[in-house]
């Protein structure tokens, strides 16, 4: 695909270290963090970033089951989807 | 941002909470070239298309899923309309080709085969008459396989020869899947100005005049319309409308994507995104507790044909935006048994058939997954189809009757239909008038093309 970004989305229970876990894991696996954006709600978090994997070291199908991985260990939940999706939703 | 944040999370809301999904990613395949005298080479050649084209299918679509996070729920095929892919077989009846067709369809891992089907609106050949006296046996001997029949057109009338047919068609049908209260005919669909391009069954076909091989996608988001009419109490009708609209478009969006990425990477041509609003029995997607969240007690009451109006006139103006291609039925589909909302309006005596009959003249596509009592007689059948086949030809729209004569059930009797990933879900059979129509159907002959199809 020409445009190789994914929107990372995170969603859990706020603890210290969830943003750390996370990027870390996506430098690791080569993504480049465009940008990020992160709300809280009542002791839960929303993280959202753009992350650029055109230069990754695995391809979008693996780049997402490995981040998708970290679901069991931490607690959170994690989507990986390719930017197209809200391209098309919310742009004529 | 590019995109903002709260549209992201709007996104992934409708797709985690909300069952935003794509209902149907139907590949459309023309069997035309496999035409043969010889049965067995004809088998031969359908089985080789159907395999050429759709062995990727299912696999392609897990992919598509996953890289953009929207479930796809059903992979299904449509053919070419056998009655004109069977005609030079010198075969006794149909009902081989139908078995062929559900042996491709499990092969390739699909859930549905459409286009067992004839195009009768104007009168009925030798081999659309061997497919329709096929229905029976080969909807009884086979899984997935889907029959339609159009009987109707605005151009030509109605042909009540093929609605007489159809009648007995039907009861037949229920009595040899009687162990299963007459699941046979929750694959059988009598339409008239059936499109070429529908993805839902039963009615897919692969029309005439289309190319070789198309893929066509229907979108589903009762669960997000719901869920977006939930936050306005006290708005009006035309601000309701205007949500409505806003939300369609993003969930044809997704049905546009979805089908020019499958067809991409199977190397097809798009077709079209069908707009309809499909119910399942999910909690939460059902199109009567919309109808109810616009302010209605019960959905069959008065009113509801008008909220439905509103309702599909703003999914089509949304979805008209939202897509280059719009096809298929793209209107409200009220499948009686899917949609959990009908069953219990059913069962409150809300609603009943002459309501679903009125609502289908405004927007929905028919009178769908209806059960009525096992002993309506086949003229009375013929009669329900006859009246929603008149209304389709007069204002010029699709219609269909997906009906079933439950074998010994009655009236307020629960149905339910096993198998098929519970699709079909569960019904309360429905009451019919006690008086009949017999001496009307059994005139027979043509209901003449109405004024307005002298259109040049």
């Amino acid at each position: 695909m020409a445009k190789s970004k994914v929107i990372v989305t995170v969603v859990g229970k706020n603890r210290i270290g969830v943003l750390s876990e996370v990027t870390t894991a996506i430098a690791a696996l080569g993504g480049n963090i465009m940008d990020i954006s992160q709300k809280m709600l009542s002791g839960y978090f929303n993280l959202i970033m753009i992350v650029d994997i055109s230069k990754a070291k695995v391809n979008l199908a693996d780049f997402k089951e490995k981040l998708e991985k970290l679901e069991d260990k931490k607690g959170y939940k994690i989507s990986v989807q390719h930017e197209k999706v809200f391209h098309y939703m919310h742009r004529i | 941002m590019e995109i903002g944040s709260e549209e992201i999370l709007e996104t992934i809301r409708m797709v985690e909470l909300q069952n935003l999904d794509i209902r149907a990613v139907t590949i459309s395949i023309n069997l035309l070239d496999c035409s043969h005298s010889d049965i067995k080479d004809l088998q031969s050649k359908i089985t080789q298309k159907i395999v050429k084209y759709a062995k990727s299918l299912v696999k392609v679509c897990q992919e598509i899923e996953s890289i953009y996070g929207i479930p796809i729920v059903n992979e299904r095929i449509a053919v070419t309309p056998i009655s004109l892919v069977g005609a030079s077989c010198n075969v006794k009846n149909y009902v081989p080709i139908a078995k062929t067709l559900d042996e491709a369809a499990k092969k390739v891992g699909v859930d549905f085969i459409g286009g067992f089907s004839a195009l009768v609106e104007k009168g009925l050949t030798k081999s659309d008459l061997k497919l329709i006296d096929s229905i029976p046996e080969a909807l009884a001997s086979t899984d997935f396989v889907c029959s339609s029949v159009n009987v109707a057109a605005t151009k030509v009338g109605i042909n009540m020869d093929a609605v007489i047919r159809m009648g007995r068609i039907i009861k037949e049908t229920a009595e040899l899947t009687a162990k299963n209260n007459g699941i046979g005919c929750a694959k059988l669909g009598v339409f008239a100005n059936l499109p070429g391009d529908v993805p839902f069954m039963p009615g897919a076909i692969h029309g005439v005049g289309q190319s070789e091989c198309v893929i066509n996608v229907g979108v589903s988001g009762p669960g997000v319309v719901k869920s977006v009419l939930g936050k306005m109490a006290d708005a009006n009708l035309n601000e309701m409308a205007e949500v409505i609209k806003k939300t369609s478009f993003k969930i044809t969006r997704m049905g546009e994507l979805v089908g020019r990425e499958v067809a991409e990477k199977l190397k097809v041509e798009f077709g079209s995104v069908d707009l309809s609003l499909a119910p399942t029995t999910k909690v939460g997607d059902s199109i009567a507790q919309i109808l109810e969240l616009m302010g209605l007690e019960v959905c069959g009451t008065h009113g509801t044909t008008a909220a439905l109006a509103l309702l599909t006139d703003a999914v089509k103006k949304g979805g008209a935006m939202a897509s280059s291609s719009i096809g298929g039925f793209s209107g409200a589909f009220i499948p009686v048994c899917e949609d959990r909302g009908m069953v219990e309006a059913v069962r409150k005596g809300a609603i009943g058939l002459d309501k679903l009959e009125a609502m289908t003249s405004v927007c929905a596509v028919g009178l769908d997954m209806v059960v009525v009592p096992g002993n309506s007689s086949e003229e009375t059948i013929s009669a329900i189809i006859a009246d929603e086949m008149v209304i389709g030809v007069i204002n010029n729209k699709t219609t269909g009757v997906r009906i079933i004569p439950a074998p010994g059930k009655k009236a307020g009797e629960k149905v339910k239909f096993v198998g098929h990933k519970g699709l079909l879900g569960e019904g309360i059979v429905m009451p019919v008038n006690k008086y009949g129509a017999k001496k009307f159907i059994q005139r027979g002959g043509k209901i003449p093309a109405p004024l307005r199809s002298l259109g040049n």
